[in-house]
This record gives C-alpha cells, sequence and structure tokens, in this order.
C-alpha cells in the first residue's frame, strides 16, 4: 500500500512542480543579450553557408506553382519559381528591375512590350522553359492562383518563337509591365511537367525554376529548400538579387504566434524572422540592434486609410462636405498610429492614399497640409453642416484584426467633433462582404498597396472598371476618372500632383500611416535582405565569415 | 457484443449525414464571400463572377448540397478553395498529429487525474484533499494559451530543456501536452474525487473493509471499478474534445494539427474546409463515444449484461 501511495503522490508531484513554476514565473521579463548596441564590422562570408532557419508568419499555404497566394508564399514564391525579371526593391522601374528568364524586355510601344528569354532555361526537373511556358503559365497564374491583376493589366502574349514573345498590355502606365514582369508572386514552370505530374507532385514536390529546389514540405509546418546544384543560370555575372544562393538550404518553420517567434529567435531555434511592433524592443533600443541580433525595418508597403461613404443617399457623408471635412480634420494620424501600438521607428505617417515607400508618392506633401488634426476646425465645419452635437452617428467598418487602439482613438477623435460612433468590426470575410455594400458603412477603415507605384493603388481604388459601384467609396465622379486616367497612364509629377490635390478637394479619403515591416536575425547574419515587397529574401541574406545556424 | 457494434456504426450513418446536410446550409447562410477573400482588392465584378462559377459558388443550394452529399459518399470532401489541395489528403496528413497530442494528453490526464481523485477522496477534508483541490481549480482557472507561454517561458526560454514550438520527436510533445492536460486533469480529478466518495461511502465497502480486506484491496479492486463509470464518460468526451482539434495549443506550439486547419478555413471561408472538418470531428466524436460505451460495458458487468440482453430479444 505503501508503495502505491508513494507512486501516487510522486506522480501528482509532477502537477504540482508544473503548476507551481508557472506561478512563480508571471512577473518576470523575458529577452536575453540586451546590453549593448550591435557591430557591424564582421566580414561578409564568401562561400555559400550551409543552412539558415526562418520563422514564417502563416500556416496556410502550398508550394505548388499556382496555388493561391497567401502571406508566406510572399517569401518563398522566387526562392522556388523564377519570373522574367526580378524587383530588386519595392517600387522598381522596369529599368531598374533584375533581368531573369527574360534576357531583355523592350518596350514597342505604350502597351506592347517585346520578351526575350534565355534559350537555356531548364528546370529542377530537367524539362527547357519556352515562351510557350510562359504563356501556360501566366494564363494559370490568373485563373488558379487567383492573380487577378494579370487580367486587368495582360491582354494576350502572342508567341514569336520559342524565345520570344509580345505582350499585349490592356492598359500603360507606372508599375503595370513591372507587376507583369516580376511581381514576387508570379511563378514560371513547364507546361509539359504540369500537365503531367499528379496532384501530390505538384503540392510536395514540384519542378522550380528558381535557385531553390524541395527537400522537404510539411503541410502547415515546415518547408526546407536547398539550392539546386545544377541552376540552370550557370554565368555568376547574371545572376540577380532573386537567383543569388548565399545559403545552401533554407528551413522554413512556420511559428503563427508573434510572441513564439520572438521566443524561438530568443531560444535559438530559428535563426531570423519578422516580428510584431510589440516585440521589437526585445531586440532594439531604439536606435540600434540590441548585442546579438541584426534588425532590419523596412518601409512599410500598406496604407491603413479611411474611406467615406460617397453613395448619394446612403450615408450623410456623402452629401454635405462639410461633414467629410469634419471628419478629416478631426483624425489624428499621428494618435491613431500610437493607439495601434506603433511609433515613428515601427511606423509612419502617410499624407495620401499610399506610402512613402512607393513609387511616385511627393515626400512634400507632408509640409502641404492633409487635413492635419484640427480638433477646433473639425467641431467648425461639424456646426457649418447645421446638424446639433451627437445627432449624427456614424457607422464606422473594421476589422477584428486591427489593434482596439486603433479604433479607440478614431472613435475619440470623432466623438470630440460631434458625431457619434458605432463601430463594425467583423472578421476579414464579413468585412470584404460588406465593404462593397454602401448601405453597411459611413466610414471604413482599411489597409491598401499598390504593385511599387501609388497610382496602382489610385488605381485599385478609384478605377470604375473594378467595381459594381463607382469605386471603393461609391464615387461616381467624372473628372475624378479623367484625373485619374492620366495619372495612371503616365504618372507624371503633375498628373500625380493634381489627382492628390483632387482627392484632397472631394475629401472622400485620408492615408493615415503605414507599418513598417521588421525582421530580426542572430548577429551572424550582416544584411537581412528584402524582396519586392520588402519581406525576407532568405536567399540573399548576406552571412558573417563566422555565421553559425541555429540548426548546427 | 459484435452485434451491438455493428448497429452503433450504422447508426453513425445517418448522425453523419445530418451533421453534413446541417454544416452545409449553416455554411451556405453565413455571411462572408469566400471569393472576395480569395481575388482580393483588385479583382473587377466580371473576375468574380467567373470564380464563383469556377468554384460552383454560382448553383442553387439544392444542386450545391446534392453535389457535397455525392461526394462525401464516395469520401472526397472537396478541394480547399485557398490551397487547392484535397481536403480529405490534408486531414488525413494532419490527423497523426492531433492524435499524438490528444493521445498523450489523455493519457497525462488520466495517470495523474485519477490518482489524485483518489487520494483525495480517501484524505476527503484533510489538509491534502483541500490542497490538491485548491489546486485543480487553479488548473481550471488558467487560460491555456497562458498556460502555454508560461511552460514555454520556463522550461525553454528560461531553462533551455525543450523546444519552443514545432514537431518532431516526443520532446515536442511535452509541453503542448502538459498545457493541453491541466484543464482535463483538473476535472478528471475532481470528478474521480466526487465518484469515490459515493462508493466509499457504500454498504459493500463497509462489508470488505469489516471483512478484513486490505485498504488498497477494497479502494482499488472495490471502489474504483464502481467509481469508474462517470470518470470514463468524462475522459471519453474530453478525448473527443482534443481529438477535435486543441485550436489554441496547435496555434502557440505551431503543430500543424485538426484545430489550425479548421480555424484557417473558417476565418476564410474555406467551405471545403470547413465542411470536411466539421464531419471529420463528428466521426471522431461519435466513434469515441463508442468506444466509451464499450469500456462502460467491460468495467461493469452490469451493462454488458444490458447489451448481452437486448442482443438475444433483437
Amino acid at each position: 500500500m505503501k508503495v502505491k501511495r508513494l507512486l501516487t503522490l510522486a506522480m501528482t508531484a509532477v502537477l504540482a512542480v508544473t503548476t507551481v513554476a508557472c506561478g512563480s514565473s508571471s512577473g518576470s521579463s523575458s529577452g536575453e543579450g540586451d546590453t549593448g548596441a550591435t557591430t557591424t564590422t564582421e566580414a561578409a562570408a564568401t562561400e555559400q553557408v550551409d543552412k539558415v532557419v526562418v520563422g514564417l508568419t502563416a500556416s496556410s499555404f502550398d508550394i505548388s506553382p499556382f496555388g493561391t497566394q497567401s502571406v508566406p508564399r510572399q517569401w518563398f514564391t522566387q526562392n522556388m519559381y523564377a519570373s522574367l525579371y526580378c524587383m530588386p526593391y519595392f517600387g522598381a522601374s522596369l529599368d531598374e528591375m533584375e533581368p531573369w528568364l527574360a534576357k531583355s524586355i523592350e518596350e514597342v510601344d505604350e502597351t506592347t512590350y517585346s520578351v526575350e528569354l534565355y534559350d537555356y532555361i531548364y528546370d529542377s526537373k530537367g524539362n527547357q522553359i519556352t515562351s510557350e511556358d510562359v504563356v501556360f503559365s501566366y494564363e494559370h497564374l490568373l485563373t488558379d492562383a487567383q492573380e487577378t491583376r494579370i487580367g486587368t493589366y495582360l491582354d494576350y502574349i502572342e508567341v514569336v518563337d520559342d524565345y520570344n514573345m509580345l505582350f499585349h498590355l490592356n492598359k500603360s502606365g507606372p508599375g503595370v509591365m513591372e507587376y507583369l514582369a516580376g511581381n514576387y508572386t508570379l511563378a514560371i514552370c513547364d507546361q509539359e511537367w504540369f500537365e503531367s505530374a499528379t496532384e501530390e507532385e505538384r503540392l510536395n514536390d514540384p519542378a522550380v525554376t528558381g535557385a531553390y529546389e524541395v527537400a522537404s514540405y510539411t503541410a502547415g509546418s515546415e518547408l526546407v529548400l536547398e539550392a539546386v546544384d545544377d541552376y540552370w543560370q550557370t554565368d555568376e555575372s547574371l545572376r540577380n538579387s532573386g537567383d543569388v544562393q548565399n545559403v545552401k538550404t533554407i528551413d522554413y518553420k512556420v511559428i503563427t504566434e508573434n510572441s513564439m517567434r520572438s521566443i524561438a529567435l530568443e531560444n535559438s531555434e530559428i535563426d531570423a524572422t519578422v516580428i510584431d511592433a510589440s516585440e521589437l524592443q526585445r531586440f532594439y533600443d531604439g536606435e540600434s540592434a540590441l548585442e546579438g541580433w541584426n534588425v532590419d525595418i523596412s518601409d512599410g508597403v500598406f496604407c491603413n486609410v479611411v474611406f467615406l461613404n460617397m453613395d448619394s443617399g446612403m450615408s450623410p457623408l456623402a452629401d454635405d462636405i462639410n461633414l467629410r471635412m469634419a471628419v478629416l480634420y478631426a483624425l489624428d494620424s499621428e494618435s491613431i498610429m500610437y493607439g495601434g501600438d506603433y511609433d515613428e521607428t515601427t511606423g509612419e505617417v502617410c499624407y495620401s492614399l499610399g506610402t512613402p515607400a512607393m513609387a511616385g508618392y511627393d515626400e512634400s506633401w507632408a509640409d502641404e497640409g492633409y487635413w492635419d488634426y484640427d480638433p477646433d476646425l473639425a467641431k467648425e465645419y461639424y456646426e457649418a453642416s447645421g446638424y446639433a452635437e451627437g445627432e449624427v452617428t456614424l457607422r464606422l467598418l473594421s476589422r477584428t484584426s486591427i489593434a482596439d487602439g486603433i479604433h479607440s482613438v478614431i472613435i475619440a477623435n470623432l466623438e470630440a467633433a460631434g458625431f457619434n460612433v458605432e463601430l463594425l468590426s467583423y472578421d476579414q470575410a464579413l468585412f470584404n462582404t460588406y465593404k462593397v455594400d454602401s448601405t453597411q458603412w459611413d466610414i471604413i477603415l482599411d489597409n491598401k498597396g499598390s504593385t511599387g507605384h501609388i497610382v496602382t493603388c489610385w488605381d485599385n481604388n478609384f478605377n470604375p472598371d473594378g467595381f459594381e459601384n463607382g469605386s471603393v467609396c461609391f464615387t461616381h465622379d467624372d473628372t475624378l476618372v479623367e484625373l485619374l486616367t492620366n495619372a495612371t497612364s503616365t504618372g507624371s509629377e503633375e498628373d500625380v500632383q493634381t489627382f492628390h490635390e483632387y482627392l484632397q478637394e472631394i475629401a472622400c479619403v485620408k492615408g493615415l500611416f503605414t507599418t513598417n515591416n521588421l525582421m530580426v536575425g542572430q548577429d551572424g547574419i550582416l544584411e537581412l535582405a528584402v524582396n519586392g515587397n520588402n519581406l525576407p529574401r532568405v536567399n540573399a541574406f548576406v552571412f558573417a565569415e563566422d555565421y553559425t545556424s541555429v540548426a548546427n | 457484443m459484435l452485434r451491438y457494434v455493428g448497429k452503433r456504426l450504422l447508426q453513425m450513418i445517418p448522425i453523419l449525414l445530418t451533421v453534413a446536410i446541417l454544416i452545409f446550409t449553416l455554411m451556405y447562410f453565413v455571411p462572408g464571400d469566400p471569393v472576395q477573400i480569395l481575388l482580393g482588392d483588385s479583382a473587377t465584378p466580371e473576375q468574380i463572377a467567373e470564380a464563383r462559377v469556377r468554384l460552383g459558388l454560382d448553383k442553387p443550394y439544392l444542386i450545391r448540397l446534392w453535389n457535397y452529399l455525392v461526394g462525401i459518399i464516395h469520401l472526397d470532401f472537396g478541394t480547399s478553395y485557398l490551397t487547392g489541395s484535397s481536403v480529405a489528403a490534408e486531414l488525413f496528413s494532419r490527423f497523426p498529429r492531433t492524435l499524438t497530442l490528444s493521445s498523450l494528453s489523455i493519457l497525462f490526464t488520466i495517470v495523474i487525474g485519477i490518482p489524485i481523485g483518489i487520494q483525495c477522496a480517501i484524505n476527503a477534508n484533510k489538509l491534502s484533499d483541500k490542497i490538491w483541490m485548491f489546486l485543480t481549480m487553479l488548473g481550471n482557472s488558467m487560460p491555456g494559451f497562458w498556460l502555454a507561454l508560461m511552460l514555454v517561458i520556463i522550461f525553454s526560454v528560461q531553462l533551455g530543456l525543450l523546444p519552443s514550438n514545432g514537431t518532431g520527436g516526443i520532446e515536442y510533445y511535452i509541453l503542448p501536452v502538459v498545457a493541453n492536460s491541466i484543464g482535463s486533469l483538473a476535472d478528471i480529478a475532481r470528478q474521480t474525487r466526487s465518484s469515490m466518495l459515493e462508493v466509499i461511502r457504500s454498504d459493500y465497502v463497509v462489508t470488505a473493509r469489516s471483512k478484513g480486506l486490505p485498504e488498497n484491496d477494497v479502494i482499488w479492486k472495490h471502489a474504483l471499478p464502481n467509481a469508474l463509470i462517470p470518470i470514463i464518460t468524462v475522459c471519453g468526451s474530453r478525448f473527443g474534445f482534443m481529438l477535435g482539434g486543441t485550436v489554441i495549443i496547435e496555434s502557440v506550439f505551431s503543430i500543424p494539427g485538426i484545430g489550425m486547419y479548421m480555424v484557417n478555413g473558417i476565418n476564410s471561408r474555406d467551405y471545403p474546409v470547413v465542411q470536411g472538418s466539421i464531419i471529420y470531428i463528428a466521426f471522431i466524436f461519435a466513434i469515441i463515444m463508442l468506444i466509451t460505451d464499450l469500456i462502460y460495458a467491460y468495467v461493469d458487468p452490469r451493462i454488458k449484461a444490458q447489451y448481452v440482453k437486448a442482443a438475444k430479444k433483437a
């Protein structure tokens, strides 16, 4: 009996120890090595390093060439699949892009480009890539990968011969051919392989045209890529940032929780990852990385923005510019940014519908006045509209994923101007459904991106061809469309400025702030390279001579 | 007994069909358009309409329901809108991880929870009982997410003993299992204490003691089997829930199991994923309940006798 009792007590003691240990640590802080600044004078490795382990931020993705786009795919697509050109940084123009599968892309006229492929491109399974494969890939990117911009931008591809094509576009202007030539999510693969492969092969062991092939893949958990030994581009001088092979093995580990990624870094389970702004202080002291870490802060590419409902009769704002001006002057972009737990390091105030990272964004807009926060003026406009204080209730449509602090500041700003505010916060699916319905909201808080140039951001939101009801905020304004057409087709400073000013004149939108992309790596990684969307470009990381992966 | 099992398995067919119809109908009427999510902001109305046709979302309710039920009968749960992969294959590949996590968790729960409950019952209202009941209440009250993070901070970050996330050897499952089990363990301990208290006060236990049987035999051979029925019920339902996917644990520890798969499906209105996952959960739950009933018969001869009697009548 005693033995059994002792056994029972021993087993129960496990629980006790666990519980007590948990309780005692609740007030302790985590993090380590937070002393002093990092040094960046180390020599870079000249040889390919063995391995890097990187934390991926989401689990819902697949690795087939034409899989639906997701955040993880924006990281690794260009490791596995080559595009015609490589976009070296966000907002690069066609002239600044780097040749990859295409030897050259030349403008024939405004809506036609000739594309010449290298004649020695082979995928990892030995299939040669020709013009027909490019045509096939673009068709599948549109239908299978839901790359809808291809349908908007591309009319058709005319095959001239095995290595030459003509791209006929539906529209001209900055950002259009750049997107088609080398967006970071476009994959080109061999038609014959794709059509003969089983679903299992497509989803787990695809033929790749990029510099890395699949070594192992566990859906939703881990993707291990290995540098292709006999990569088709043998001329080192023709390599670009997308197909350099600075590391032999890239191990992407899915860690969806923000805090767990930071813990995995500190616990030496991964070498690098992207972190949330709230985690930055564990690795960065406000000016430089803490000892043991390297931090890369890249400009945000999405603009957090409010649109006002312009559908006449559907919202009190639509027919009353005084009310709209009251709203726009009432919103304090900087406070809203801080409300979301961002600061000047992790975010930046925007002064248009776009972010400073976008080509065409004019930094001088910050000095020109952009509904600068003025609660008194907001109140004056509100009173000028003839409504009594609290008489107008605005429905603010937003998402549950947005920080509560952002909602709180917006509501406080608007209430100070005299509005009542009803917050309608939904999950992404419901938000997407309601945002196209003008009866559902008066103000919508959303975030908007572009393919690199600010005019593509404007085009996405105000081109009436993209909407059943005018635009993202239901405008039906011929002048707006005319000015948009000018800006998107030329991208000239004058046309961009004119459209920017017109948006202010009609007072239907206010860009608030952008959040920067934050990447942290161990200090053996000297440079945390980013791709054309300011997300990690792991193959191009620069490693120190004495770099050792956490995996070793 | 075999006839009983066969009958229960046959009963599962209408249950699963009802679940399938219910979940399909719910997903049909729930607001939120999967195509809007799939295509994003840059899609034109024409592209959205084309995608609806391609995914079969333009068809009327009854046709879609019929197609879906025909698919299920052929064990085809469709393909994910988002990844294009077979839902059945994905569930199949994720099942071993969820099964491992759940089995280890329920084992941990039983091995620790039942002895605690027995000790508490034997020492009812003494100091040790009060301490354990306090601790079990604490275990019940701790949010799983917080507990998981605390375990990671202590055992991974501070002590460096265990990995903080991912899948691999058994060491990857230790923290998730503990975090996943504490709540259930507390429940089972309390349930065991309550059942045992009832039993050890009954006449036949008093008789056993008066016959001079050792206390160990009285507790383990006479009292415990009779107290097990409600404990098995709790264990069965807990195990069923665990096999349905423990979303928070899977999310914190980055374990690609059924729970994460279903939650991703719900968030993106990926109908085939949600429907397939729920039918899987219903199936698993029904199987676990069947196993629970069979265990009842094993531990309690009276129940077994009822089965036999019912079979003879039939």
